[in-house]
């Protein structure tokens, strides 16, 4: 035991524990989530600031930490453990690593199997998160952490709180509670509990040895360790063969979702292969997902120009157009690529069919579609979906029925082939069915606010009052800020001829807050706030705010005009307005 | 228990090979005090050509792994095989290296524990407690060509479980061996320390976690700093 004897104790030894404790441990007081939500504020996105913030933090913690030990507590950097490294230190530190790993993992596995809902997918979230940081930053993060928590957290906070209390047992778990909860700023609860073991060996060895080195060894190994595991496993898929280092890396960025330093790894693998077009077309897709929609189609011309008339390059530079706005040229080359095809390819007619959606032209789009399906080997529910929704563009309601049932067959949980289903119900004017069928799209998703909204206006023509409000309450509940979903329960509370379902008070708060999420440019969200006043008999108000309502309408729309004509009209005679809907 | 001599017996039974199964800690202060580098490399390495040659007959097929998403592909049976009878020129000496190897890092990680036995004392005691590891390796050879295991189906975990625990005697006989035989081990090395067994469990512990580690860090590092030096 080489650490430090208890000392006598005194006041200023408490107050500088204190002070010591809260340097120690700064992410259990809100200072680090204040600084956090700075940096994101001042421009920063959250990657960059966790990073930049977090790594600034270590320094600071470190150097603050130092200053305490030498010139307030007038001691050595050996009282923090601190010696000489050596050989044997590494060793040990090695061998922690391997425990804390081993001893995670166990108590991963027994903690997941015993809250497996709460408990589940915590190493991949984490590792996800340390994804969205450059491989330098994050290794720079993991060296970070592990000097300034051990600093911290074992040099510091166990020696003083030994000392102050005189007992190796409150030090031991004040500082196991204090390090785990330690990681709740950044990673969450969950985390901070995942923790537990590897706070507990890195504590009970330095209890053991009252060397910090180990420690900071084990530490900074088991935080990189996601990092590395990474890298040597794209650098050993190099290795056999399977694309170069940085074009793995880029995949495995864009797999990830991180566009952006997949262009920046595509660009480092492009440096050694300028020309190579599977590379320039792997870079185009990322910066389609960045929507840097010009690189993509240099890209893609590039690319084109190294393997001209590629089916595959001409139809990914005919998607990019599109998702320009470019149909016309995204049509164009749709067409070469099916063209240029040496073979009929489904995947390319359902591509095309996309583009002649947005040119209007659902004939083609259909006519594409047919020949996609026949193509395809296998029944694929995404082609009947759109195909069933190219002629819900047409109105054809019975073959998109047709369609999209048989979608919903073969893929009966997918809520955009319900949802377009459920439309396609609702042309129909078979509105049970269209009920029943977001009924089923909620079980799914219960917390699809236009669902909720959809299901309420069909069970209102069910004459299902009670449920159709309870539908607007969900929908309210899930979108609180979705101006359609305020403005219907408010319209609700407002207009409906039964008086228990009234209630001009909740109506007229609702139905200022849809206004203001609309920017009061809104005829009919205006028309409703009119009915709100006029429910409290506020007439004056109402009548104001209705002719707000038919001067925004305009002229546009005649239809709406009259009907709110009709509404000011009834304001004018003193008479709330009521909805008169059909019966059940 | 310096100072009384432990006879290097003329018949087998009588020798130090066969009564360090019951006085481990007799034997091996005995064998250190008389001449700690006797045998020792020589047992290493019959150990080593042992074990070799017991995987080459319990061979099993082995499954495809991935790296990434990529698998790799299964190596052929008779490939397999030509490695592991390669194996049995190839582990005597990979056995001496790690007599080395685990010789140095017993002694570090048992001077943890306030051990103070010297190299060539640790790596005497991790040669010999290798006897009753050739033993049990032997017995176990000759259960499985009396008693063949069931092939195991590798792909599916849970049947390679059950196929596996349903081999219960073998798998018995193999815990009840290599439980004594870690014993022992445990024994000598606790001896040449001059500490407990429990202390040498602690010992053991450490220097495995080490191996274990330094091999993590090196399959890691290894590929990656191929890749940024030298491609």
């Amino acid at each position: 035991m080489t650490a430090e004897e208890p000392q006598a104790r005194s006041a200023s030894i408490y107050f500088v524990t204190l002070v010591g404790l809260l340097v120690a441990f700064p992410t259990i007081i809100p200072t680090t989530k204040a600084l956090y939500s700075i940096a994101t504020a001042a421009g920063l996105s959250a990657a960059s600031a966790w990073q930049t913030l977090s790594v600034a933090m270590c320094g600071v913690q470190i150097l603050l930490i130092f200053g305490i030990v030498l010139f307030v507590e007038r001691r050595p950097l050996k009282s923090l453990g601190l010696g000489r490294p050596t050989m044997s230190d590494a060793a040990l530190g090695i061998a922690m690593f391997t425990a804390a790993t081993i001893f995670s993992g166990i108590y991963a596995l027994i903690v997941t199997k015993i809250f497996p809902h709460s408990m589940a997918n915590i190493a991949p979230e984490q590792f996800k998160r340390v994804l969205t940081v450059s491989i330098p930053a994050a290794l720079a993060l993991a060296v970070g952490a592990g000097f300034a928590e051990e600093i911290a957290e074992r040099g510091f906070a166990f020696d003083r709180i030994r000392s102050m209390t005189g007992s190796v047992g409150i030090a031991i778990a004040v500082v196991l509670v204090l390090s785990s909860a330690a990681h709740i700023a950044f990673w969450g609860w969950r985390y901070a509990f995942m923790v537990v073991p590897t706070e507990l060996i890195l504590t009970l060895v330095y209890l053991w040895r009252g060397n910090l080195w180990p420690n900071i060894i084990a530490h900074s190994l088991y935080d990189s360790f996601p990092v590395l595991i990474r890298m040597a496993t794209l650098a050993a898929m190099s290795l056999f063969g399977l694309g170069s280092y940085h074009a793995l890396v880029a995949q495995f960025r864009y797999g990830y979702r991180d566009y952006p330093g997949a262009v920046e790894e595509y660009t480092r693998a492009l440096a050694s292969a300028p020309k190579d077009s599977r590379l320039l077309s792997e870079r185009a897709g990322a910066e389609l997902m960045t929507h840097d929609y010009a690189q993509a189609i240099a890209d893609l011309d590039a690319a084109l120009a190294g393997k001209a008339g590629d089916p595959d390059y001409l139809m990914q530079r005919a998607m990019v157009y599109y998702y320009a706005g470019f149909y016309q040229q995204a049509k164009s080359d749709a067409d070469k690529s099916i063209a240029a095809s040496p073979s009929a390819r489904w995947s390319l007619y359902e591509q095309r069919s996309e583009i002649e959606k947005w040119l209007n032209q659902p004939d083609k789009s259909i006519a594409d579609l047919d020949l996609a399906i026949k193509l395809s080997k296998t029944k694929n529910a995404e082609l009947f979906r759109e195909r069933g929704q190219a002629y819900l563009a047409k109105q054809d309601y019975d073959s998109a029925l047709r369609d999209l049932k048989q979608a919903a067959e073969l893929s009966p949980d997918d809520t955009e082939t319900l949802s377009s289903l459920a439309f396609a119900y609702f042309g129909k004017k078979q509105y049970a069915q269209e009920a029943a069928t977001l009924t089923h799209l909620l079980e799914v998703d219960p917390a699809n606010v236009d669902a909720h909204i959809s299901r309420a206006d069909a069970r209102q023509r069910l004459g299902q009052y009670q449920a159709a409000l309870d539908d607007y309450r969900a929908a309210v509940k899930y979108g609180p800020d979705n101006a359609q979903a305020v403005n219907d329960l408010s319209w609700q509370l407002s207009t409906s001829t039964h008086a228990e379902v009234r209630d001009g008070k909740r109506a007229l708060a609702l139905a200022n807050h849809a206004c203001e999420l609309s920017g009061w440019a809104q005829a009919t969200f205006i028309d409703t706030l009119a009915a709100a006043y006029a429910e409290q008999g506020n007439f004056n108000e109402a009548v104001i705010w209705q002719q707000r309502a038919i001067d925004l309408a305009g002229q546009s729309d005649a239809s709406l005009k009259r009907e709110l004509e009709n509404h000011l009209a009834r304001y004018l005679d003193r008479q709330p307005y009521r909805e008169e809907l059909p019966s059940g | 228990m310096k100072g009384e001599p432990v006879a290097n017996g003329t018949s087998l039974m009588d020798s130090d090979y066969a009564r360090i199964f019951v006085s481990p800690r007799a034997i091996i202060r005995a064998i250190v005090d008389r001449d700690p580098r006797e045998h020792v490399i020589a047992i290493a390495a019959i150990a080593g050509f042992v074990g070799a040659l017991a995987a080459a007959i319990q061979f099993r097929s082995p499954s495809a792994f991935a790296i990434g998403k990529q698998s790799i592909p299964t190596i052929a049976p008779a490939t397999m095989q030509k490695i592991r009878i390669y194996q049995v020129i190839v582990w005597p000496v990979v056995a001496v290296v790690f007599l080395y190897i685990r010789g140095a890092i017993l002694r570090w990680s048992g001077a943890l524990f306030g051990g103070t036995g010297k190299t060539v004392e640790v790596r005497a005691a991790v040669g010999w407690s290798l006897v009753p590891a050739i033993l049990t390796s032997l017995i176990l050879l000759a259960f499985t060509l009396i008693h063949p295991p069931p092939a195991v189906a590798a792909s599916d975990p849970h049947v390679a479980w059950a196929t596996m625990m349903g081999d219960w005697p073998h798998l018995t006989l193999s815990a009840v061996l290599w439980l004594y035989t870690f014993v022992i081990a445990l024994n000598c090395i606790a001896e040449v320390h001059r500490f407990s067994a429990w202390r040498a469990l602690g010992a053991v512990a450490i220097e495995q976690l080490l191996i274990i580690g330094a091999t993590i860090v090196i399959a890691t590092t290894l590929p990656i700093a191929y890749v940024f030096l030298f491609r």
